[in-house]
């Protein structure tokens, strides 16, 4: 047996040097469909379940008839824009770009007045109320995330995730591998390749907010990939 | 703490944008570094503190959440079967006076699940800190049927036990052990040694019989392996050119997670990939070709894709003469009996088979046990002949195996397959074709397919196919685990030591017993061990010191005695018998038998076996449950005794998993018991041996069963019982870590392991403790030894051969029942037989009447064929009062999906149903029904109904759960299982019955969804906090 080096294994999830411009690219054809990913970040961000809100979830669309019916799983959350509408309506300063290029809400800053939430074209925002936060004691135990009531979203686990590790829990957990996670300003991550190459294609991407998610459609959905194969 | 080293790095990377750098931020925000109260505070996770003993240790992190800590430990889930290796986080707070586990990923380290966890595995502490969970032992107050307990001490419900047993002078083979996924998957290894000690002979055990038997044996039987999914065979998808998922969905995406995480590796490698499967499941959702075939028809479908392959020659002729026994000579007896030409001993046990040899032109001798006919007995090269014609031997017209193959499924044309699956035959053409040629291929092994008649003989095909086209034991299809070659490698040395020495004859293993014994029984692997346990342990009623068998082979054996075929001829661990004995329709030995109590270990029988049935047969026994929930079972217990869960627990030490490589793992308890009332179930087990007066008896099976020195377990075990048990006794509630099992197998196993690694023990428990495991050996290395099978070693099948003719189901079913298509050994044509079969009564045939009989019948609205499924974020029922999996299968997105019954949209309209409205499902055979609400959807033929697996719970203990009674009513799809079994595997014949679907009425939904009646208060109720203290209760 090799002497091993006694590091914490989460280390091995990667993603342990800073950026300041993350990215995720969602390979729709590997997404199985299993949940994990929203399970994971719930736990991870002590979200407000119990109102069937989440900070990602994943549709499950139904396309066609039968026997030509498709079913395709589609991993939605927050887009992370460039040019996020969310920020520009922010009358308190909550809403903020912070490092690595990640949109995050100040909790103390917020008011709740949810123009954010009216202003997301993605649907990515929801209102974490003053009930949510006692339940979530209730739910989550004593060290609870949140705080105070305030509006809630996807911060790609800014801060949140384990020592020396930036990757997010739904891309740690992501058991058919389709969530993509790492560094725009690494030409060789993946994640670059996949946008540079424009395999990974915005949602609606008319509305230009930028998004640094994005989505690889190979062979569901009938869409083309740049040096992929389509059968 | 520190200064922020981990940081974003914004800092120091410069550029445009506004960068900020932590504390920085911490100043917009107007909030002080201090407050623990920011919103996405950076929880540096390290390795803040040594958990147990509470000394922090290097790691140097910031925390914004100030001075809390965390640690990271190593686990195992205990969720599902998979078992999958978790690091679960756990944080303590500045003052040290609380620790919660707050986080589970998988363990990065692992081989077997690579990272990777699903969404139950994530969702595991809720079941740790669930309002529902079971605090206390209780003892029932009121009737069978309702909640109705009072809460009592370890020593009240012992004494309880103790004095019904004695009372009615309950004799072990009285008892009925039940064990679910958990302990199957987990705790083989030490609940086996417990039946052989207590001499209870009689366990049903909900994987074994729908799972391990009702669907792998078909590729058991030819593979040599038993517990496909958990210990002997990985679908390597990873590699795999072609991915099949044929009639099931639970193996790769319904989700296991090992399977799921080198499904999308598959993919992402360019796997081409098909899905069988009359519903778009999530692996169909993946496929290129989506092929819906009718329920029923998956068995034509595969001998006309065998039919392909041998008529226009697109086997592997070198794989299938060397490693299969495809070669060998068989006799036609007639009416479908194929025996084989053997030579025997004078004591009627196989001393040789035979193959035609190419080389001399002669028939010729084989070893009975070898991994390749290359070889004749006389250490000759041979070339067997697939095909030879006009053959005889003494007089006699023999075939190979292969040639009998070819005949059998002649008949199986394209034209005729297509009829009977009902799907357009350009596409199955491309299926065959595919299957045929693309290789290496993976049919994924299936978990929850079509439970009929053929499945034996449908999975039989399925391993021919991958047999036939060589795709064993190769990178991209069926891999054999680590620790099966360990086993195998065991079992190779000991029969080739018996035979040098003398002290045993060349032979067949399921003939050699004495060969097989010399291996530690737990560590035996595959189809090895199986055989053993049934052929010379279970159904042998020389083996058990009272004389009675298992309750398996009492009711075979009573069927037999009225000539009828049996129920459970090569099964094990089945509840077959169980109804019957109750009911008092069973004898032996001249008197009745019937069973008087039920120990149950994390089983529900009540939703997880034949629904009506068991709470009959609760009903009429003692029953002793031990959980962690307060299950539907939970309404007919009589005693229940609350079991820990796995992040409170550590357990034995086990190389035990399905990954390509051998490697040692252990679950390491993360935090304290929270209700101290809770004690780890092995002890629970340990401690009622002690107390009925077994207790050395069950450390010597647990030291030979695991090959473990039965010297210092014993001491390790006396020791710990007297500190563990004194404490309970003392204080009544048990220690808050460790256990007696945790301590004395760490201490025995981590000695062994030390010296197989050349390391020390401290080494050995340091490593499992932080980084969870400890790989010995890769798929790779196995590889250049030349320990790939059966290319350089046999697999466990009896002969070691890959076995498409089973000389398990000739030399023991048939030579003990007869000949029936059903077990027959080498491939046979196994009709649908709807409503008909076995499916009626045990033992007895019922020919099929019209339409039924004919395998093209496809039926009309309002008659339809049941397809039931599992689905991704629920593991077994009792993950559905998990209230974050709870919410994810009821939130709009998902709602009807996963809760309602599928229907296609035509059927319908035909039926004027709409979406959610309320249907009742009645079974055609036995009139059995479940009322549920409908989802309209394209995923599923329009003769065939879906049903969701996790739903019918009605305690009203379980607080999440049964808010599914306003989706799926209070019954579990268990309801509509035959019966009647299987007469092979014992399986239950669902899918071999049809249903008639039509609008519910409001009296059926108002009994349908009633919950059951509670006159105590609920566990949700009770003012038991969590004791989430990092320390007290500990021994000193």
């Amino acid at each position: 047996m090799s002497a091993v080096a006694q590091q914490n294994p989460m280390q091995e999830f990667g993603n342990t040097s800073p950026c300041s411009k993350w990215g995720m690219a969602i390979k729709i054809d590997q997404c199985l469909g299993c949940m994990a990913c929203v399970a994971a970040c719930a736990f991870e961000n002590q979200t407000p379940f119990w109102e069937e809100l989440w900070r990602t979830h994943v549709e499950d669309l139904e396309l066609g008839t039968y026997p030509n019916a498709e079913r395709v799983f589609v991993p939605r959350l927050c887009m992370q824009c460039e040019n996020p509408p969310c920020y520009y309506v922010c009358p308190t300063g909550a809403t903020q770009i912070a490092d690595g290029g990640i949109v995050v809400v100040d909790e103390y800053k917020c008011i709740g007045c949810q123009y954010c939430v009216e202003a997301c074209p993605y649907g990515a925002r929801y209102m974490f109320t003053y009930e949510d936060v006692q339940k979530a004691r209730e739910v989550y135990g004593e060290n609870t995330i949140h705080e105070v009531p305030h509006v809630d979203k996807c911060t790609y686990c800014f801060g949140t995730a384990p020592d020396g590790t930036h990757t997010p829990a739904c891309v740690r957990t992501c058991v058919g591998g389709a969530r993509v996670f790492g560094c725009l300003d690494d030409p060789n991550s993946e994640v670059s390749i996949l946008f540079n190459t424009g395999q990974a294609v915005e949602i609606n991407p008319e509305l230009g907010v930028g998004a640094k998610t994005r989505y690889v459609f190979n062979r569901q959905l009938g869409r083309y990939a740049v040096g992929g194969g389509n059968e | 703490m520190g200064v922020a080293r981990v940081s974003s790095g914004a800092s120091e990377s410069g550029g445009s944008r506004l960068e900020i750098d932590r504390r920085d931020f911490l100043k917009l925000s107007g909030v002080a570094a201090g407050s623990a109260a920011l919103l996405y505070a950076a929880k540096k996770f390290g390795m803040g503190f040594d958990f147990l003993s509470l000394t922090p240790q290097g790691y140097d992190m910031e925390t914004l959440q100030p001075n809390w800590t965390y640690a990271t430990v190593p686990n195992i889930c205990r969720i599902c079967s998979s078992a999958c290796d978790i690091l679960i986080t756990v944080e303590k707070s500045p003052d040290g006076s609380y620790v919660r586990a707050i986080e589970i990923d998988g363990n990065p380290l692992s081989p077997y699940n690579k990272g990777k966890v699903c969404a139950r595995g994530r969702s595991g502490a809720f079941l740790t800190y669930n309002k529902d969970r079971i605090k206390t032992p209780l003892i029932r107050t009121g009737p069978k049927g309702t909640w109705a307990f009072k809460e009592a001490t370890w020593e009240e419900a012992i004494q309880y036990i103790l004095s019904f047993m004695e009372q009615n002078n309950v004799q072990p083979y009285e008892i009925i052990l039940g064990g679910g996924a958990i302990p199957c998957a987990n705790y083989r290894p030490e609940l086996i040694p417990f039946m052989f000690a207590s001499q209870i002979p009689n366990m049903a055990g909900s994987p074994m019989q729908p799972c391990i038997y009702g669907e792998h044996l078909g590729i058991n039987l030819t593979f040599g392996t038993f517990d496909i999914h958990g210990s002997d065979l990985m679908d390597d998808f990873t590699h795999s050119s072609l991915i099949v998922v044929w009639g099931d969905n639970g193996n790769p995406a319904g989700i296991f997670v090992t399977r799921g995480h080198r499904l999308g590796e598959g993919l992402a490698n360019g796997a081409f990939m098909i899905t069988i499967d009359p519903r778009q499941s999530e692996a169909a959702s993946k496929s290129d070709l989506w092929v819906p075939v009718k329920p029923g028809s998956d068995l034509a479908v595969a001998m006309y894709i065998i039919n392909y392959i041998i008529s226009n020659g697109y086997y592997d002729s070198d794989f299938v003469r060397y490693y299969t026994d495809l070669p060998f000579l068989l006799v036609d007896e007639g009416n479908g009996l194929l025996k084989p030409l053997a030579e025997e001993y004078p004591d009627g046990t196989v001393k040789a088979f035979m193959v035609y040899d190419e080389i001399s032109g002669s028939i010729v001798r084989v070893p009975p046990f070898t991994n390749t006919n290359m070889y004749d007995v006389n250490g000759n090269r041979i070339i067997p002949a697939l095909s030879p014609q006009g053959l005889t031997y003494e007089g006699r017209p023999v075939y190979t195996a292969f040639q009998k193959l070819a005949e059998r499924v002649s008949g199986f044309t394209l034209d005729y397959a297509s009829k009977v699956a009902a799907v357009d035959p350009s596409l199955l053409e491309e299926v065959a074709h595919r299957m045929a040629t693309m290789r290496p291929m993976d049919i994924a092994t299936g978990q929850k397919g079509q439970w009929g008649s053929y499945t034996t003989q449908f999975r039989k095909a399925v391993a021919t196919i991958m047999a036939l086209t060589g795709n064993v034991d190769r990178e991209g299809t069926w891999v054999y685990s680590g620790v099966y070659r360990e086993g195998m490698e065991a079992l190779v040395d000991a029969y080739n030591s018996s035979v040098r020495s003398g002290t045993s004859s060349p032979g067949i293993l399921i003939q050699r017993p004495g060969i097989l014994m010399q291996v530690p029984y737990v560590t035996l692997p595959g189809l090895s061990s199986n055989a053993l346990a049934i052929i010379f342990m279970f159904n042998n009623p020389k083996f058990w010191v009272h004389g009675y068998p298992t309750v398996n082979e009492i009711i075979n054996q009573n069927l037999v005695s009225q000539g009828k075929k049996p129920a459970a001829a090569f099964t094990l661990f089945s509840d077959a018998g169980v109804y019957e004995a109750v009911k008092g329709q069973l004898t032996w030995n001249g008197s009745t038998y019937r069973p008087k109590a039920a120990f149950l270990y994390a089983v529900n029988p009540a939703k997880d076996f034949q629904e009506s049935e068991w709470k009959e047969i609760l009903s009429n026994l003692f029953v002793v449950m031990i959980d962690i929930l307060p299950t539907d079972t939970a309404l007919y217990a009589d005693v229940i005794l609350p079991d820990a869960t796995y992040l409170e627990t550590q357990d034995p030490i086990t190389d035990d998993s399905a990954a390509p490589d051998h490697y040692f793992r252990a679950r390491t308890q993360a935090v304290p018991r929270v209700f101290p009332q809770a004690i780890p179930g092995l002890d629970i087990f340990l401690m009622l041996a002690d107390r009925m007066g077994f207790l050395e008896q069950y450390v010597a099976q647990l030291a030979a069963g695991n090959g473990l020195p039965y010297d210092a377990l014993l001491a390790a075990v006396q020791s710990n019982l007297q500190k563990y048990a004194g404490y309970l006794q003392q204080y009544g509630a048990y220690p808050r870590t460790g256990g007696i099992f945790a301590d004395s197998f760490w201490q025995v196993q981590s000695q062994l392991i030390a010296q197989e690694m050349n390391t020390t023990p401290d080494e050995v428990v340091s490593q499992l403790e932080t980084q969870g495991v400890i790989i010995d050996k890769t798929y790779d290395q196995y590889k250049s030894e030349g320990k790939l099978i059966p290319y350089g070693m046999p697999a466990a099948t009896p002969t070691g051969r890959i076995e498409v003719y089973s000389t398990l189901l000739y030399y023991y079913v048939v030579k003990n029942y007869g000949y029936d298509r059903t077990w027959d050994p080498l491939l046979a044509w196994v009709p649908p037989d709807w409503n008909a079969g076995y499916a009626v009564e045990p033992g007895v045939y019922t020919a099929p009447s019209p339409p039924y009989n004919d395998p093209t019948f496809e039926p009309t609205p309002p008659e339809f064929f049941i397809d039931y499924f599992k689905i991704p974020p629920i593991a077994y029922t009792f993950m559905a009062d998990n209230p974050m999996t709870y919410a994810i299968t009821a939130d709009g997105y998902h709602k009807n999906i996963y809760q309602y019954i599928w229907m296609n949209p035509q059927s319908a309209s035909a039926l004027g149903l709409r979406e959610g409205d309320w249907v009742a499902v009645e079974s055609v055979l036995s009139g059995a029904k479940i009322i549920a609400r409908v989802h309209l959807t394209n995923w599923i033929r329009p003769d065939t109904v879906g049903v969701p697996e996790p739903w019918g719970q009605n305690n009203p203990a379980l607080t999440y759960a049964t808010r599914a009674l306003d989706s799926f009513g209070n019954r579990a799809v268990t309801t509509m299982w035959t019966k009647s079994y299987d007469p092979l595997t014992s399986h239950r014949m669902t899918q071999q019955q049809t249903v008639k679907v039509r609008a519910a009425t409001p009296d059926e939904i108002s009994e349908y969804t009633a919950l059951a009646t509670a006159t105590t208060a609920l566990p949700s109720e009770e003012n038991i906090q969590p004791d989430t203290s990092p320390t007290g209760g500990e021994l000193s």
